[in-house]
């Protein structure tokens, strides 16, 4: 009885990970290739007049939730006060959080898609009880997209729509195509790998793009061969976000030519240990009650980390080291 | 339908026989009725889960409609094709190392036999875990092929082991050398047939070589 129960779950299991790159493929196959293709360059003209008004670069941070939300704005209620606090302490920069990095064109889960019936009502029974067990399929569905992210043959694809649904935000936030403006992406949990996968594209998009990670689980990305720079923020205690060193095989030192290793030795990458954070049961990133040695609550110190990376007290200091 | 219930009852055996790496598989599929009938068998289920793959790559290429059937068409002929040269070198160089002339039909029927590992072939689609599996289902033909192989020419079991490689090797690299030239054909025919060119190539996805890049405007 156990056994089959076992073999059910697992055939399960093996069907979703196959079906789960397909979303993205259908997108691909029949709206995003002809989407990406509509979208004109600016014209000479209209970059010339962007020059001559020599505006000042803007500077954008887009948050991207973890593996346990469902749309943009339908994030575990934790999250809400966090990116409020980020808005209030990062002067420079606009904070936007209204991309969801699990779908290829920004629709949340609950939007009018094939699963969303079951989506909406796993959503019901989540704020009944944010710790019941059906929705961690929520979670599961997600990570399976940051796999889709991951992967070197789904990943151009899902990474290109994921870039180009960041890229309208900033327009939506006042980017002007062609002005060299600077992106932080910030990816909370899976939402950093998918940051790293749209790197890559909004690099070529003319914009300068740096990734800060907040307990990520990282592949070794081809995009670290163009962001300016990634900041891995991660708890000693978090053991989702160290498993990525051992599930992507290009994270292995024994991978010397990998993305991952090359931006390594490139001084590339920065891995700051925050303190003994776990990814999400109590004292985690977005703890605002349990407090830390120093009297500081687990969240806090987190905000004060990013402030000092990103708005360091010297303005001269550049955003990379 | 009696029948038709018989012969898959006798393939499942077979199927479970080349998972047990049994040697005397072949001996078995010689014996029963359907012969021949029952690797042919094995070979088709794991073309279809193959061509699982290759029909993500057309996708990829928005390529739909009867275009697709095509695209599969000629994916699934070259890879018999493929099957079809290991298991001629193989049999060239078992008789060779054997000393004694065995039926081709009989290698034949050991190299579709080996296929039985790819009946898992659709599991290649998962996302990042896929290419791991595809390695391993290849590794696990080609050990099957081994299991079958010294019985068959009747040689040793390290005999057995290089005539296998040799054959995989030769397979491969015809495989390499040709994949240009048969892309290049593929997409001509296809640019023939529905009047574009493909604009991804699946060498290109399944490489994971970055599309578009410096051509994307947002």
């Amino acid at each position: 009885m156990i056994s089959d129960l076992l073999i059910l779950v697992l055939a399960l299991a093996a069907a979703a990970m196959v079906l789960a790159p397909m979303e993205s493929l259908h997108w691909w196959a029949t709206r995003g290739a002809e989407e990406i293709e509509l979208v004109k360059e600016p014209s000479a003209e209209a970059l010339a007049e962007i020059e001559q008004m020599d505006p000042k670069p803007q500077r954008f941070l887009v948050y991207l939730s973890g593996i346990g939300a469902i749309a943009a704005k339908d994030v575990p209620d934790e999250e809400f006060p966090f990116v409020e606090d980020l808005r209030d302490r990062l002067d420079t920069f606009q904070v936007i959080d209204d991309v969801f990095p699990y779908a290829v064109d920004n629709r949340g889960l609950t939007a009018e898609r094939m699963l969303g019936g079951l989506w909406r009502r796993l959503e019901t029974i989540r704020l009944k009880n944010p710790n019941a067990i059906l929705a961690t399929l929520i979670n599961l569905r997600n990570l399976m997209q940051l796999f889709v992210c991951a992967d070197r043959r789904y990943g151009p694809a899902y990474n290109l729509g994921t870039a180009r649904e960041i890229h309208r935000s900033l327009v939506r936030h006042g980017h002007q195509r062609g002005t060299p403006d600077q992106v932080v992406l910030f990816g909370w949990s899976g939402g950093g790998q998918i940051a790293l996968g749209a790197a890559w594209y909004l690099q070529a998009m003319g914009l300068r793009v740096s990734v800060l990670s907040m307990g990520g689980m990282l592949s070794d990305d081809i995009a670290l061969a163009r962001v300016e720079h990634l900041w891995h923020l991660y708890g000693s205690k978090d053991f989702l976000q160290a498993s990525g060193k051992l599930l992507f095989a290009g994270r292995w030192p024994i991978s010397k030519a990998s993305p991952w290793n090359e931006a390594m030795r490139g001084g590339k990458i920065s891995m700051i240990d925050l303190g003994p954070y776990n990814h999400n049961i109590k004292e985690h990133y977005f703890d605002r009650e349990s407090t830390l040695p120093d009297g500081r609550t687990y969240s806090g110190k987190v905000i004060d980390t990013i402030e000092e990376i990103l708005e360091p007290d010297d303005p001269n200091r550049p955003l990379t080291p | 339908m009696e029948q038709l219930g018989n012969y898959f009852s006798a393939l499942f055996e077979l199927i479970t026989r080349a998972y047990r790496l049994d040697p005397a598989a072949l001996a078995w599929v010689r014996d029963h009725p359907y012969s021949i009938w029952l690797t042919v068998g094995v070979a088709l289920l794991a073309g279809i889960s193959v061509m699982l793959g290759h029909a993500v790559v057309l996708l990829l290429n928005r390529i739909t409609g009867w275009r697709f059937v095509l695209g599969l068409l000629l994916s699934a002929v070259w890879l018999v094709l493929l099957l079809g040269f290991e298991s001629v070198v193989l049999w060239g160089l078992g008789s060779w190392a054997g000393g004694n002339p065995v039926p081709y039909l009989t290698v034949l029927s050991g190299v579709l036999l080996s296929t039985a590992p790819q009946i898992w072939g659709f599991l290649v689609l998962m996302p990042y875990l896929g290419t791991a599996v595809g390695r391993f289902l290849s590794a696990w033909s080609a050990v099957v092929l081994w299991a079958v192989t010294a019985g068959t020419f009747n040689v040793s079991r390290w005999s057995a082991l290089a005539l296998v490689t040799l054959s995989w090797l030769a397979m491969h690299l015809l495989s390499t050398l040709s994949a240009p030239w048969i892309s290049r054909a593929t997409a001509s025919i296809l640019k023939r047939v529905s009047g574009r060119s493909y604009w991804v190539s699946g060498a290109d996805v399944l490489s994971g070589r970055p599309m578009l890049t410096e051509e994307v405007h947002a």
